[in-house]
């Protein structure tokens, strides 16, 4: 078992390295081939001397052919670096990380909010089909499915900073204070807030929908039955065998969210300021920073794929009927 | 010449004097106080801090605060010792003697001398710096007699160089810390040293930029504020909600978003000033290459067919007017007040049809003559509804109009280096000069390709003569007269029509004094200060 | 969209397909939805199923609502919406029921021809990604072995591509069209399409009919379309449904970065313009943010329904 389970995540592991050369072919030739030069977008609102455009070009490696450049491209991602940004001037795997904190933070707060809430909601109504709750947790998780994250964003920061004044409309720290300590936290906490609960939402309602409708689903099989009528106490039935099956899809869902979740976090970033990678995504476009935007392709489409693999592990965890190939 | 000094001297005295009049009453209650922070906003992380390579807009916001350039330039658009306490020109304008401060020091202690100043003008100015590099093409020689004498030779007379001496296009660097380095990737580009009122602090990416007073400031008592934070907030809407909740105190001119002005200019707290900034227009380019557009006839229909107006009102809240020629009448020595294109031009969408007819395009079955494209920079704010406005008023006159809203580098690509475009909506400063910023979109020099020049193909010799001119005589009168006549010109072929004088706001909480003492304000940070909450 | 009958051919588990290759006989059979009759017998075994639920009703009432909105778009509308027919900002009332934009444009008009870009690109996007995913799947389940793999590896490439990103990237480096934006949320839409119907195919080409005809020398595309393909409909149906939800989101997300075409008056779009106005005017975000919710909310309605109707054993009770 353990050495299959060894062999396995070594196979799963083997088969990274082709997706991320893919990403990187995908991306790095849809971004030099589309229209617009990248050292135009960097200089000001001005015609520039041709000088600077020349040493800007040679500097940025940009006078080299395509494949050369690529090539270069993909030796140095082999030895682990992502190359210089072109605007800020500073190593890309830097910014990104600058960047990816917030991001994870908000994109974690999410998803544990989807996961916690998501699943209780679930069970609850499952638990007490055609009750209220449940009724109020079909509709909600309806809603949450279908409303357009950005707008919700836009609602709640209206609602809630604007008209209220509760919470903080923009950004991860307050402005004008520099507090340390507890008070550093909670005040992160307090932006976190909003734009956590838009982005959770929806897979908020994934969560809650999924577990109802897979517990109701492992709460009807024989072995719930055999374990009631063996006279095993409720709640062991219900969390040792039910959950415990319902869990599955769950969790697959759970793992493939995380794709999403950067996705929407691109767009919950941009409502509420959040400093993120989303964000960074959407100014690189704008400078034409090939190496970030390469950057950012190449770290989400890793985080995702270790996602993915953590998902199959604890499905794994989960089911240990599973046999690995 | 003396005499021209002298009268410039008394002018700003006297200038001084009605100011402090003006404000007497203000000053004697409120004492500027020293303490306090201000939180500007600005868009996004810039890429450097070295103001002497770019003239982006987000890093002269910043590091106008941190550098100095030789003059300011204040309200009357006068240029006003800085680094400079005085200087002289010959009266052929060919050579300008700056003597210069002497108890400036870098951030980092070391003496400012006019070795820093002829460093930067010959290594980075004018090799790379995007307004400035042109009027240096200018400069035969720049000599450093003394620590604190520094000679600037030209080959031949350039009118606008005085003004462009500011920290705007002329920033000094610091020889000590640049000379023999590789200025594009000299890591004080990131944490710049300068000799302004404020010193670099700390630089959080994606989040902010503080800079700190800087208390060995030649200014003796100023800068009076303790620390300026830079907050970048992307969304432009955002920005106004942050002004609104109290969050931040200051947003300049190029950080607001106008829309949300009559929403705030209900608000007690927050003061509007105009004319912190120099003029800009919006302007429709034509590409006079090809058919229709090559006909000046279609052009002038055009002309008739949009109501300017309307673009004043309902895209920019009624901020700023729509332009009466091809030289901003802000401008108001180089304003020919006998070209007004709200009277030649005044909407008349029966001119415009008649107009299209006679140049031989009637109207087809379905009622159309042409379609046309008009490219824009989909994220500049007021391009989309101003391409609207355009869709739906040239529609009644019988041109199509498609939409091709893309981002700003494909717009570069399209518009200024495959000149693959109908018309183009551009926006464009003035650089304070026609010599700067205006010529560039009209002379066939600048038919090339490079962005923000002649995009139109527009050639004409007797333009060309008129803006030479313009540049190089060396008396206002002269210059002027020049330039009155080519607008005139410029008013019947309309290579391009300048559509708007763009209003220019900026906007504080009334807590923050002392600012808009310069055109450049953003760039004049020492005399601000910040009342008691 | 992940609902059920996705969520167990999303990863690459072994067991992935064991839930979504249904088995229920009412439906399952060979030769699919054969003759006339029978396929008149199994509408009406749907529609009593479909229609026992009043939310997948109510889905198909909203989803019915749009599309008919849609074709009647020119006549519906009062106004061109892309036309300057009155002052700015006039409230919702009598003479213009929605009020009017910044520009004194009629929103009423604007409202109903988004939806039809909301709903072409949603129909468009889903139907491509659909006809990508169903050939991949089939070619790949059906195949097998090497085909098989490589095909799930370009899968899987897809897969592990940030999706928005890419969109984001693509259609502003390519500038915007509805063409393009169609394109790519379908390039990059198909991969759970292609999963879910190869999960199928490796259930049902084990399948007796399906060794029967190879037996009989029926030629293999033949097999695919004719003797398999119609087995795995229902699902497929059930998924693209949910991927037309999707399309509109992603559409709107583009939209609302300023991204879409702005030839066209879409909601995403309208809301990118509404931003500014959020606080002047409630009724600018307010009504094309409903039309999104709506439509969205009636395809996933629809999608659940349909999907409790042809996936009996999955329904959600």
């Amino acid at each position: 078992m353990e050495a299959r389970l060894g062999r396995y995540i070594l196979y799963r592991l083997a088969q990274v390295i082709p997706l991320v050369f893919g990403v990187i072919v995908v991306t790095f030739l849809i971004i030099h081939l589309a229209p617009g030069d990248p050292v135009l977008a960097l200089v000001g609102n001005f015609p520039a001397p041709e000088e600077y455009v020349t040493r800007l070009r040679q500097d940025l490696g940009l006078d080299k052919s395509l494949p050369v450049q690529l090539l270069h491209y993909l030796r140095k991602v082999a030895q682990g670096d992502l190359g210089y940004s072109f605007a800020q001037r500073r190593p890309v795997l830097n910014i990104i990380f600058e960047r990816m904190g917030a991001t994870l933070l908000l994109a974690g707060t999410a998803w544990l909010l989807a996961a916690v809430l998501g699943v209780a909601m679930g069970i609850l109504s499952s638990l007490r089909q055609y009750s209220l709750v449940d009724h109020a947790t079909t509709v909600a998780a309806l809603i949450g499915f279908s409303v357009p994250v950005f707008w919700l964003g836009q609602l709640l920061m209206l609602i809630f900073s604007v008209g209220l004044g509760w919470l903080p409309p923009q950004g991860m720290q307050s402005i004008r204070e520099e507090y340390t300590g507890l008070r550093y936290y909670l005040d992160i906490g307090a932006h976190l807030i909003l734009p956590a609960l838009a982005l959770s939402t929806r897979f908020l309602a994934i969560n809650a929908r999924l577990t109802r409708s897979s517990m109701l689903d492992a709460l009807g099989r024989e072995f719930i039955t055999t374990a009631r009528a063996k006279g095993l106490p409720e709640l062991r039935v219900i969390l040792h065998h039910g959950l415990r099956n319902a869990l599955l899809p769950v969790v697959t869902v759970m793992g493939l969210n995380v794709g999403f979740l950067f996705a929407g976090s691109a767009l919950v970033e941009t409502v509420f300021g959040w400093p993120g990678v989303g964000r960074l995504l959407f100014d690189s476009i704008s400078t034409r920073d090939y190496p970030i935007l390469l950057g950012i392709f190449v770290v989400v489409a890793l985080a995702v794929i270790i996602a993915n693999l953590l998902t199959d592990l604890a499905y794994a965890v989960l089911d240990p009927r599973i046999r690995y190939k | 010449m003396k005499k021209a000094l002298l009268r410039r001297l008394g002018l700003c005295l006297g200038g001084a004097v009605l100011v402090a009049l003006a404000f007497a009453g203000e000053v004697i209650a409120q004492q500027p106080r020293r303490g306090g922070t201000v939180v500007a906003v600005i868009d996004t992380d810039p890429p450097s801090l070295n103001v002497a390579i770019t003239n982006g807009a987000t890093e002269n916001r910043v590091a106008g605060t941190i550098f100095s350039g030789l003059i300011w330039i204040d309200l009357k658009w006068q240029p006003q010792p800085y680094l400079a306490e005085s200087w002289t020109v010959t009266p052929d304008s060919r050579t300008y003697t700056f003597r210069l401060r002497r108890n400036v020091k870098w951030h980092d202690g070391k003496p400012f001398t006019s070795a820093d100043v002829k460093f930067t003008f010959d290594e980075i100015l004018a090799k790379y710096h995007p307004t400035s590099k042109a009027a240096f093409a200018h400069v035969s020689s720049v000599e450093t007699p003394d620590l604190y004498t520094v000679v600037v030779r030209m080959k031949e007379p350039f009118a606008p160089f005085l003004p462009l001496l500011s920290v705007w296009s002329a920033p000094i660097l610091p020889k000590h810390l640049y000379e023999g380095t590789d200025i594009f990737k000299n890591p004080y580009n990131l944490r710049p040293v300068g000799t302004g009122p404020f010193k670099f602090q700390d630089w959080s990416r994606g989040d902010r930029i503080v800079v700190v007073r800087n208390d060995d400031y030649f200014e003796p008592g100023q800068p009076y504020l303790d620390k300026i934070i830079f907050k970048m907030i992307p969304d432009v809407h955002a920005r106004a909600i942050a002004l609104e909740t109290g969050q931040v105190d200051y947003i300049q001119d190029y950080f607001f978003g106008k829309d949300a002005y009559p929403r705030l200019s209900r608000l007690k707290d927050l003061v509007f000033q105009p004319d912190g900034d120099v003029p800009g227009n919006e302007l429709l380019v034509f590409n006079v290459r090809k058919p229709p557009l090559s006909e000046r006839k279609v052009r002038q229909a055009i002309a008739y067919a949009i109501d300017r107006r309307l673009i004043i009102e309902r895209v920019h809240a009624g901020l700023g007017a729509p332009a009466r020629s091809a030289i901003d009448s802000r401008l108001s020595w180089a304003y020919n007040p006998q070209v007004d294109y709200q009277k030649q031009y005044a909407y008349d969408p029966a001119k415009a049809n008649a107009l299209l007819d006679e140049a031989g395009f009637p109207r087809k079955a379905d009622g159309s003559r042409f379609t046309l494209r008009v490219t824009f920079d989909i994220r500049r704010a007021g391009f989309l509804p101003i391409a609207e406005i355009f869709r739906d008023q040239l529609r009644a006159v019988g041109i199509q109009l498609q939409l091709e809203g893309v981002e700003r580098s494909v717009m570069v690509d399209k518009v200024y280096i495959n000149w693959d475009f109908d018309m183009t909506i551009q926006n464009l400063t003035t650089g304070g000069d026609p010599a700067i910023g205006i010529q560039r979109i009209y002379i066939c020099k600048d038919v090339r390709k490079a962005p923000f020049v002649n995009a139109s193909g527009y050639c004409n010799k007797e333009v060309d003569d008129l803006f030479e001119k313009g540049a190089s005589l060396t008396t206002l009168t002269g210059r002027a007269e020049a330039y009155k006549k080519v607008q005139v010109i410029l008013a019947s072929d309309l290579p391009s029509l300048v559509l708007t004088e763009q209003g220019i706001l900026d906007v504080a909480r009334d807590r923050v004094k002392g600012m808009w003492q310069s055109r450049l304000a953003y760039s004049f940070w020492s005399p601000v200060w910040v009342a008691k909450d | 969209m992940l609902f059920s009958t996705r969520a167990s051919v999303t990863s690459d588990t072994p067991q992935g397909g064991q839930l979504a290759g249904a088995e229920d006989p009412g439906i399952h059979e060979k030769g699919g939805w054969g003759t006339d009759r029978a396929v008149g017998r199994r509408l009406r075994v749907f529609w009593r199923r479909f229609s026992r639920s009043r939310s997948a009703v109510l889905g198909l009432g909203v989803v019915f609502f749009f599309t008919l909105v849609t074709l009647v778009a020119t006549w519906v509308a009062p106004h061109d919406p892309t036309a300057l027919i009155a002052q700015p900002f006039i409230s919702p009332g009598p003479r213009y029921p929605l009020g009017t934009d910044n520009l004194g444009r009629d929103v009423l008009s604007g409202v109903v021809y988004g939806a039809r870009v909301s709903l072409a690109v949603g129909f468009l996007a889903a139907a491509t990604s659909t006809l990508i995913g169903v050939i991949v799947g089939a070619i790949s389940g059906y195949l097998g072995g090497v085909t098989d793999a490589l095909l799930m590896r370009l899968t899987e490439l897809f897969q592990v591509l940030p999706r928005f990103f890419l969109a984001l990237l693509v259609v502003a480096l390519a500038g915007p069209g509805i063409g393009k934006i169609v394109f790519v949320i379908a390039i990059l839409s198909w991969p759970p399409m292609a999963r879910l119907v190869r999960a199928e195919f490796l259930s049902l080409r084990e399948r007796e009919f399906v060794e029967a005809a190879r037996a009989l020398g029926v030629a293999t595309p033949t097999i695919i379309f004719r003797d398999i393909l119609p087995n795995a409909l229902p699902s497929v149906i059930v998924a693209g449904s949910l991927d037309i939800a999707q399309a509109i989101l992603l559409e709107a997300g583009l939209s609302f970065f300023g991204l879409g075409d702005p030839n066209l008056t879409s909601w995403g779009g309208m809301l990118n313009n509404a931003l500014a106005f959020l606080r002047t005017a409630w009724w600018m975000p307010t009504f094309p943010g409903l039309g999104i919710f709506l439509t969205v909310l009636g395809f996933n309605l629809l999608g659940d329904g349909l999907n409790d109707a042809l996936n009996p054993r999955l329904r959600s009770r």
